[in-house]
């Protein structure tokens, strides 16, 4: 049996490819997948302080291509979930490290052993980005509700369709509901027009996300949070399952809460 | 029909290196076909890696160019920086070169060109996508932000128009642009740019065409029975 490799990609920096990369490889973990999550960021090693794994780090992505160990030894089980795993990327070498045919091969053995192969790819279109998307039989490009990310994310579409790999599919992330109903963020169906590809997820702006990250402890584990939710849906879309978009309503402060209790004559959430 | 094969398409340019750099070997086929086949060539990732940096011989055996065929591969290969020689046919015949070509055309003929030939692209071009052609474009999808077309003709959309279009490329000022939705923040015709104000208005316009007026690009309505 063989395992699905699914590379996380946007074009632009800072957009949420870690974060989100660690999320679902949790969310698919807690599903009973066994997941391997593959840092394809060399010399910008992130993964593994999100996920909260960096002090087990031995060997890396370059020492299982170059030989040096066995991709055994690299990999790093989850403290929390078994079946997650990570294999981080080299922090002190670059991304000519690798080249586009030893991933394929990496991905091959990792299909083996595993469910899902999530590779976390590095912002921009250069060598970095070809060698992560090489092996995928899915692409997931994370955007943000920006002009900037969404035009970055229409090149990244473009260079996957160029490279034959089946339609990738949209994440759009930190999405701020009270924002788009003002008028001054892009709502969800503006950034599809543009992008014209199909939605596999939303994921609501949550403050919580910069704590979780900080410490270690991706929002997936957290039943409550919002964008630990969002995170699930995903994971359970990619399985195949068919998970209505949820409609997130800005009710994160008081002050919208109190608006929406005056607004309606129920004093409820009203319709 | 049946067990028939049906014959491989003659190609109508060949490729070929040598020590001394490319050669381009047209044949004696129908001209916008052997333009239309060298501009695909030239846009083939493994082509440009091929040619870069290389001097470009141009062999046309027993063919004879008009001035304007051969205005239309200079440009052509122009567009892609190349610097060419002319070969002829093996027998050093000396063909005009691309100024010499400019001045053979008569004045009133020197920016007009009928172009026989377009190319069509029937999907959406996203950002940093382009197209380069020595003739007319026509796009059956978006042009996104960030994409590109170069033509030395018109230039059709099908649907939105973001990115930046530069039609009449080659200074050809009666080129046109049409899209069913002019949202580009810039527009080239012939030798002339047009930028869309800073207060852009998303308003639900229709189909609308670009031209060059009395020296400026203006945009109106795209009205069939004018």
């Amino acid at each position: 049996m063989s395992g699905t490799v699914v590379t996380i990609t946007s074009g632009k920096g800072g957009v949420g490819k870690t974060t989100t990369t660690a999320n679902l490889g949790v969310a698919l973990a807690k599903r009973g997948k066994r997941v391997a999550c593959v840092d394809a960021d060399i010399g910008l090693r992130n993964l593994d302080v999100v996920l909260g794994l960096e002090n087990r780090i031995v060997y890396d992505i370059v020492d299982v291509v170059e030989g040096r160990a066995r991709l055994r030894q690299a990999l790093i089980r989850d403290k929390r979930l078994p079946e997650l795993q990570m294999l981080p990327a080299a922090q002190t070498r670059d991304k000519t490290a690798v080249n586009p045919q030893q991933m394929l091969k990496l991905a091959d053995d990792l299909k083996n052993e595993f469910d899902f192969v999530l590779v976390d790819s590095p912002a921009g279109i250069e060598h970095g980005f070809k060698n992560a998307v090489a092996p995928a039989d899915r692409v997931l490009i994370v955007t943000t509700p920006e002009v900037s990310a969404v035009r970055d994310a229409d090149r990244i579409i473009g260079m996957v369709e160029a490279a034959e790999k089946p339609k990738p599919m949209l994440i759009l992330n930190r999405l701020r509901p009270g924002m788009v109903k003002r008028g001054d963020m892009l709502a969800t169906e503006d950034v599809l027009e543009i992008l014209a590809i199909d939605l596999i997820g939303i994921v609501p702006e949550d403050e919580s996300i910069i704590t979780s990250t900080n410490r270690g402890n991706p929002v997936a584990f957290e039943a409550k949070s919002q964008a630990g939710q969002a995170y699930a849906r995903i994971a359970a879309r990619l399985l195949g399952e068919d998970v209505p978009f949820a409609v997130f309503d800005d009710n994160s402060n008081l002050f919208s809460r109190l608006q929406k209790w005056f607004r309606s004559p129920n004093g409820g959430g009203g319709a | 029909m049946i067990g028939q094969m049906q014959a491989l398409p003659q190609r109508m340019i060949t490729l070929k290196s040598n020590a001394e750099g490319i050669v381009i070997t047209l044949s004696d086929g129908p001209w916008s076909k052997v333009l239309a086949e060298l501009a695909l060539e030239l846009e083939r990732p493994r082509v440009v890696e091929l040619f870069r940096g290389q001097r470009v011989r141009i062999e046309t055996g027993e063919r004879a160019l008009t001035p304007l065929q051969v205005e239309e591969l200079a440009w052509l290969l122009e567009l892609h920086d190349m610097k060419f020689e002319w070969g002829g046919n093996g027998t050093q015949t000396q063909l005009p070169g691309l100024e010499q070509a400019r001045q053979l055309l008569p004045a009133s003929a020197q920016n007009v060109a009928i172009w026989e030939d377009a190319a069509m692209c029937p999907r959406t071009l996203r950002s940093g996508q382009a197209i380069r052609y020595a003739g007319h474009v026509v796009v059956i999808g978006d042009v996104n932000a960030g994409a590109e077309i170069v033509a030395a003709g018109d230039v059709l959309v099908w649907g939105k128009l973001r990115g930046v279009v530069h039609a009449g490329a080659s200074g050809n000022d009666s080129a046109i642009v049409c899209a069913l939705r002019m949202e580009s923040a810039q527009l080239r015709i012939g030798n002339h740019i047009a930028r869309a104000p800073d207060e852009w208005k998303q308003s639900q316009r229709g189909p609308e065409v670009a031209r060059v007026r009395d020296g400026r690009i203006v945009i109106e309505a795209w009205n069939l029975k004018e």
